[in-house]
């Protein structure tokens, strides 16, 4: 099978014409072959010192940035490739969304800039690791002799390192599985984790540059403090990125994910943020935040014409951090970091409900909150936590004893993974259908029908009044209609008796359907799909009554899985990323340590902070 | 399954996209901690005076 794949993709790029695609790819990559082999050279003739305007270069830098040139060069580099990689994933998910798959391999131009942002994002760790001559701060890591490399770049390029290797095991695991239209796909995950969680690496590598400077440091100018700013708004971003899919009204998993991310990242970044940067830092973060996404958010809807996304908008969380940060627990980071995540994930989404319920296709129900308070409560407190000890290391103050440190992450990460695992539970009634009439919506071209719907379920009482949404979908219907999506939630008339609010596309390559949540019931019902002979599926029409059953919505959403997958093989897949995902976390938390635990060992640094537990 | 030789499964093609991302990164990675490894044993036969700094602290 996967040989046969490897060859019909080849005679794919030549039926459709690809042979220019084909030849692009080689362009591609002797250009990139070129540029690599370049950077490497430039790096050998710089560290065998037979070069000096790198140096020059970035000690410019770092005279213009006030920082240490192993950290100025990575910072400047590492803020312009996350943006990029940012926008070319907001928008790539979002042709996804109003496009479908890939038609082929260059045809997706958002490609372009994830792949040259994460790849910048390795090369920006690189350059961190390559620069310094000098042993850069008392933190650093021993490469040789005289050849030491500061522990944030290490992490950065370790960042970069995750989520490229997402791409070759998203390749295998695209030809094992099939596609999976989903961005919780755990090689997806990898490429955008990578870049989310190089933002903690890089806030680490602009410490131990502060602590290289020491006293000689200059004080930084407007500009150089919003950037302070902005780097834990980019964490929060960065965090965030788990949640594209509610952002964009198609979330494939259960609602309760969607309160329960906003809280964990939250509490981290907010905490760190509030702890490092002092009063208001919490809400000026959340801030940058807002402006970054929003106008990532503005380039990709408005301007490019794909679908509209929002985004969390962290200022309720922000606002309750600042307040705990006013009394006497500020002094006591871990106690602060707990409360801190108790009331992000508690009062913070209340407050964050508002914005949700104003903006998003899908507002909380009332009975959303027993379950996500329950998955949120516990992750946001132990991420608390770990943001207090992030915010610890950025401060100087002694992290708790190396066990303890350690104990308390791997607890975080295992309660992440309890409440993962409960979320992913879900069920689809047995025995349940939906009978369906069709209305033709007046005025709607021949060829673009529009149809509006009268949805009876069967039995009536399957669903509950207060369910998290009995709303049409329809997708992937091409960005000049509509920008390829559609969202409607029904209006409730009864018991199981619901109607569209609005007409629904069933014509031309949409994918409509009717979407059943209801706390752990999670279940979808097709209206009309647009045949797809890519894949061998044949075209599901609308007819003007029909009664359908309900079934798991991943048979309809995510067509190109292919379902004769043994689950072994679904199993050791997932353990590799999990793997590489612990190894990551693991690293990043070895290095924190590192720079907080860490002797100096040269005399320019001083000031270490006395022993406390 | 797919019968017809133009129709077929297009995957995401991301290895063939990503190989001049992601193939020199590796090597880059290879390298350096080749260099670091070398140097380590060097110097556990001839005694430098530098202090250890491996990956884990103390």
């Amino acid at each position: 099978m996967t040989g046969s794949t490897g060859i019909s993709i080849l005679a794919a790029a030549g039926s459709e014409g690809g042979g220019a695609a084909i030849g692009q790819v080689i362009g591609m990559t002797v250009v990139a072959v070129i540029i690599g082999a370049a950077l490497c050279w430039l790096g050998y003739l710089h560290r065998a010192r037979k070069i000096t305007w790198v140096n020059s270069v970035a000690e410019y830098a770092g005279r213009k940035f006030k920082r240490p040139p192993w950290v100025a060069v990575p910072m400047a580099l590492f803020i312009a490739t996350l943006i990029c990689a940012l926008f070319g994933f907001i928008w790539d998910v979002s042709l996804h969304i109003g496009k479908g798959r890939d038609p082929g391999p260059l045809a997706n131009p958002a490609h372009y800039f994830i792949l040259v942002g994460l790849f910048l994002l390795f090369v920006a760790g690189c350059a961190a690791i390559i620069l310094p001559y000098e042993k850069p701060g008392p933190f650093a890591v021993r490469i040789t002799k005289d050849w030491y490399a500061p522990v944030g770049g290490f992490l950065m390029a370790g960042c970069g390192l995750y989520a490229l290797t997402g791409f070759p095991l998203d390749d295998v695991w695209h030809r094992i599985f099939g596609q999976d239209v989903t961005l919780w796909g755990p090689t997806h995950l990898m490429m955008i984790g990578g870049a989310g969680f190089s933002t903690i690496s890089a806030l680490l590598l602009e410490y131990e540059g502060d602590r290289a400077m020491g006293a000689d440091k200059p004080k930084d100018g407007v500009f150089l403090k919003s950037i302070r700013y902005l780097g834990f708004g980019g964490v929060i971003i960065g965090l965030s990125v788990f949640q594209i899919e509610f952002d964009f009204g198609v979330p494939q998993f259960r609602q309760v994910f969607e309160p329960m991310l906003i809280a964990a990242a939250g509490a981290f970044g907010l905490v760190a943020a509030r702890m490092m940067l002092g009063r208001f830092a919490a809400i000026l973060a959340a801030l940058f935040a807002i402006a970054l996404r929003g106008l990532v958010a503005l380039v990709v809807g408005p301007i490019l014409g794909s679908p509209i996304n929002w985004f969390a908008l962290y200022l309720g969380g922000a606002l309750v951090v600042e307040l705990v940060a006013l009394t006497p627990l500020f002094k006591r980071p871990l106690v602060f970091g707990a409360v801190s995540g108790l009331l992000v994930s508690t009062v913070g989404l209340w407050l964050e409900s508002f914005w949700v319920d104003a903006v998003y296709h899908y507002p909380w129900p009332s009975s959303l909150w027993p379950e996500a308070l329950m998955m949120a409560v516990p992750v946001a407190v132990l991420t608390g936590v770990c943001g207090a000890m992030f915010g610890m290391v950025l401060t100087d103050q002694r992290l708790p004893r190396r066990a303890i440190g350690i104990g308390l992450v791997a607890l975080t990460v295992l309660v992440i993974g309890g409440a993962t695992a409960n979320g992913l539970r879900y069920e689809v009634p047995q025995n349940a259908t939906a009978t369906m009439t069709l209305t033709e919506a007046p005025g709607s071209a021949p060829d673009k029908r529009m149809v509006t719907a009268d949805v009876r379920i069967n039995p009536p009482g399957l669903i509950s009044e207060d369910a998290n949404w009995v709303s049409v979908l329809g997708w992937q219907g091409g960005l000049a209609n509509e920008r390829g999506i559609f969202v409607d939630r029904l209006e409730r008339l009864g018991p199981g008796h619901y109607r569209s609010t609005q007409p629904m596309p069933v014509y031309g390559k949409w994918k409509t359907l009717l979407r059943v949540h209801d706390g752990r019931i999670f279940t979808a019902v097709p209206i009309f799909l647009a045949g797809d002979p890519g894949i061998g599926a044949p075209e599901i029409p609308a007819q003007a009554t029909m009664t359908r059953p309900f079934v798991p919505e991943i048979t309809i959403l995510q067509r190109e899985r292919n379902p004769d997958t043994p689950m072994v093989l679904w199993t050791v897949g997932g353990l590799v990323v999990l793997v590489c995902t612990l190894i990551m976390i693991g690293g990043l938390t070895w290095g924190a340590g590192r720079i907080n635990r860490r002797e100096p060992t040269d005399s320019k640094t001083e000031l270490q902070p006395s022993a406390q537990a | 399954m797919t019968t017809d030789a133009d129709v077929v499964i297009l995957a995401h093609h991301s290895l063939l996209l990503a190989i001049p991302a992601f193939v020199p990164a590796f090597i880059v990675a290879g390298v350096v901690a080749y260099i670091a490894m070398k140097d380590r044993r060097n110097r556990d036969g001839s005694h430098s005076e530098e202090t250890e700094s491996t990956g884990q602290d103390n």
